[in-house]
């Protein structure tokens, strides 16, 4: 825990925005996480990836969703998907989100989107990697070297099943 | 190379079968264990590498798939072994992600390379390649120890042969002691095979020698016993075949061979040769086994007189000059011998005879018993009791002479130089030659004329007489079977005797049709002495119209009865009768009294030798029917 608190204090410090850099890497990894989920993999209709903003973040999120899909073109793998910006109250009424990636928000949007999202058995990746302590499932940052972060608590709570090779990349916290 | 492999010693062929067995099995075995340890061992590198190689796969391929290219933290894991040379990360676009390649200036030049697609989690898809070289440096030691480990064992079975071969030499030692004391082994010697530490296998050959000795023992002592049997027979033979060899069986008395080599051993060239006079006569009287003793009685007699005697054989003794004797004395023994000789009575079948003897002697001759032989011949045609050979009178050369002149008969005869000339027979009635005699003579070569007084004596002692008498035969009858005369042959009674002689006259009377006027002159004696044989002959040729004469008849004892018991047709007188028929008066009553018998009994007569007119006018005033004569007709050739 100690080594969380580290860590987040450290990113505190230097993140104040988004990070364009940061931002590419989640938009190229995201999709490919979303398709590790063993539930997300066994769909056979289009998957929803929403990308979930907060009142005046729709634009980036929209930009992120349009990104997306271009980089995609709709498949990842063999899971045809469709990425989208989401409110964040809107997400909350959705019953057909397959994965969610949250833009930076509030401290109680993140709460309630991690609420809703351990309720429902969507994995749920954010932005800020401090999100993580609010109940968000994983988080990717670039240290020396790209870092995928999974919270394990969550990840035992709310019965994510990923590919296994997920968890010989990703570090879990 | 076969025959050296088949010769070679057995201790050798164990160790070569052992040596090439081992070889074999060492070098089948070898080379299964290396392939599979080969296998083994690089399978094992093979399925580490391709287990580094899945320890990361995962997580490289993730990282490719994510796009993270965080893969040194990855690779770190299999990296910092020593044995992963390089690591090779291709995308599916073939673009090298990532080429590691750690530096080592020892690494080996073996290195395992294994490849595995990375699959994109979930779908699977490729989307790339990780290629892991390793080092096959462990390989290569395992296989290292591999080397060692068969080197070792290599050696150690080569160590295990040389004290194999070792071992078996020891073992076949007793094989060569055996043989080297079988190999001196004489029979009649016992070996003692005191071999030390013999095999059961070896105890057995010893004890199967040992057998074998005691029966080659027993054998040698029987051989042994054979040939001291043996020897002692060969002693007696030697000794009889010695005395057979140099002693008469009949006297005791040595024998020619033995005067032969004692005179070569002493040198003394004196020697007298004694036979006694008409023993045939003696042994056809009383008999051979009278005879025999007769000639043992002579012989314990000359011994007695100190001579010395030998038997030459037959009637035959002989005595040499004693040492220290002159020939004088010799001589005067020899004279003293015959004289005791021809006093001494001895006694043959309760009868007492005396015999006589007729000595020959060489004196200081290079051939002591050819001249005494030819002495003694020249005594016993002298009729002189000894005599002396002297080189001087040439009965040598004479015998020289006769060896040549058969020699020339024999050459004659091969060469055809037998002709014949033809006396005339004129009848004393009309002076017509009406028959001719048949006169074998030899020509030389240079056309030279042998007279057959000079060749048919010898030719008589050389058996070729009867070859002779068929050549003339032979000759005259094919002449005559062109001719109306008649013609005489003389055949002598060796020719009567010879039944292939006979055989070949009829057979040549038949084929010349001659029968009827051939005359065959036999001599009165010859037909007294044979008369049998003779009067067969007769009746056998008249048969066949032959005649037959009577030659010289009037001489010797004339026999009128045995002339009519032979049925004879001519009597052809004498030539010694007529040649003095003119001036001898005893020969005239002689010839007129065989006239008149011829007359009485219806033959012809023919009168020889009638050389002048005066001779003729008496023959044909006896009435002689023909003459025969250097003055009727001389010998002649008819056929040239």
């Amino acid at each position: 825990m100690i080594r969380l608190w580290f860590i987040l204090s450290i990113l505190l410090l230097f993140i104040h925005a988004e990070d364009n850099v940061l931002l590419n890497t989640h938009i190229k990894m995201i999709p490919k996480i979303m398709v590790l989920d063993l539930k997300a993999a066994s769909k056979s209709n289009t998957a929803t990836l929403a990308i979930v903003y907060e009142s005046n973040r729709k634009a980036l999120a929209q930009n992120i969703a349009d990104e997306i899909n271009q980089n995609y073109n709709g498949k990842v793998g063999n899971l045809n998907f469709l990425a989208m910006a989401v409110n964040v109250d809107d997400l909350l009424l959705r019953k057909d989100v397959t994965f969610v990636y949250l833009t930076s928000m509030s401290n109680r949007s993140v709460d309630k989107v991690a609420a809703w999202a351990l309720t429902s058995s969507i994995p749920t990746f954010s932005y800020d990697l401090s999100d993580l302590e609010r109940g968000i499932l994983g988080s990717i940052v670039i240290e020396r070297s790209t870092i995928i972060y999974i919270n394990k608590n969550i990840l035992k709570e709310g019965k994510f099943r990923f590919n296994d090779t997920l968890f010989q990349l990703a570090r879990l916290i | 190379m076969i025959h050296q492999i088949h010769n070679a010693r057995i201790s050798t062929k164990i160790i070569a079968t052992l040596i090439m067995t081992a070889f074999l099995f060492f070098a089948i075995i070898t080379m299964a264990t290396f392939t599979i340890v080969r296998d083994v061992t690089m399978n094992a590198q093979r399925e580490k590498a391709a287990l580094l190689v899945d320890t990361i796969e995962a997580s490289i391929a993730l990282s490719l798939f994510l796009g993270t290219k965080n893969f040194g933290e990855k690779l770190s894991a299999i990296t910092r072994l020593n044995e992963v040379v390089s690591v090779k990360i291709i995308d599916k676009q073939g673009k090298t992600i990532l080429n590691y390649h750690k530096y080592k200036a020892d690494v080996s030049k073996e290195t395992i390379q294994i490849t595995k697609n990375l699959s994109e989690p979930g779908s699977l898809q490729p989307i790339g390649s990780i290629t892991l070289t390793y080092s096959g440096e462990a390989f290569i030691k395992a296989m290292n120890r591999f080397y060692t480990l068969y080197g070792w064992i290599a050696l150690s079975i080569a160590i295990l042969l040389l004290f194999m071969l070792t071992w078996i030499n020891r073992l076949l030692v007793p094989i060569k002691l055996i043989a080297k004391k079988v190999r001196g082994y004489k029979p009649g010697e016992k070996v003692i095979f005191d071999i030390p530490y013999t095999q059961r296998e070896f105890r057995q050959i010893i004890h199967a020698f040992e057998t074998m000795q005691e029966r080659v023992l027993h054998y040698s002592n029987e051989i042994e016993t054979i040939n001291q049997n043996l020897e002692k027979k060969i002693t007696e033979k030697t000794h009889l075949a010695t005395q057979h060899l140099y002693f008469d069986n009949l006297t005791t008395l040595p024998n020619r061979l033995k005067l032969q080599e004692d005179l070569s051993v002493n040198g003394i060239n004196t020697v007298a040769i004694l036979n006694i006079d008409d023993f045939k006569e003696i042994n056809d009287f009383f008999g051979i086994d009278a005879g025999d003793w007769l000639l043992k009685q002579i012989a314990y007699w000359l011994g007695e007189m100190k001579l010395s005697p030998y038997r030459l054989g037959g009637d035959e003794f002989a005595f040499r000059l004693k040492p220290g004797n002159t020939s004088t004395q010799f001589r005067h023994d020899i004279e003293m011998l015959l004289s005791l000789l021809s006093e001494k009575l001895f006694l043959i079948s309760d009868e007492t005879i005396h015999i006589h003897a007729t000595v020959g002697i060489a004196i200081d001759s290079d051939k002591p018993l050819i001249h005494a032989d030819v002495a003694l011949n020249k005594a016993r045609n002298n009729k002189l009791p000894y005599s002396v050979y002297d080189q001087s009178e040439g009965i040598e050369q004479q015998y020289q002479a006769n060896i040549a002149m058969s020699a020339q008969i024999r050459q004659a005869l091969v060469e055809h130089r037998i002709v014949c000339q033809y006396q005339p027979i004129v009848s004393c009635i009309n002076g017509q030659i009406e028959k001719y005699e048949t006169l074998v003579r030899i020509q030389n070569e240079d056309g030279s004329l042998i007279g057959p007084y000079d060749f048919l004596p010898i030719a008589q002692k050389t058996k070729l007489y009867h070859h002779i008498t068929q050549e003339v035969v032979y000759q005259a009858c094919n002449l005559f079977a062109t001719r109306h005369e008649q013609f005489s042959i003389n055949l002598s009674s060796t020719d009567i005797l010879d039944v292939r002689t006979i055989a070949t006259i009829e057979n040549i009377l038949r084929q010349t049709g001659t029968a009827n006027r051939i005359i065959f002159e036999i001599l009165e004696s010859e037909g007294i002495e044979n008369f049998d044989e003779v009067a067969l002959f007769i009746t056998k040729m008249k048969a066949l119209g032959a005649k037959i004469a009577i030659d010289d008849f009037g001489t010797g004892y004339s026999n009128f009865e045995n002339i009519l018991k032979l049925n004879v047709d001519i009597l052809k007188i004498d030539g010694s009768l007529i040649k003095s028929i003119d001036q001898n008066p005893r020969h005239r009553i002689v010839v007129e009294a065989i006239v008149d018998f011829a007359h009485r009994i219806g033959i012809d007569t023919v009168a020889e030798y009638v050389a002048s007119e005066e001779i003729l006018k008496n023959v044909s005033d006896l009435g002689i029917t023909y003459a025969q004569g250097f003055y009727t007709g001389k010998p002649q050739f008819l056929n040239q």
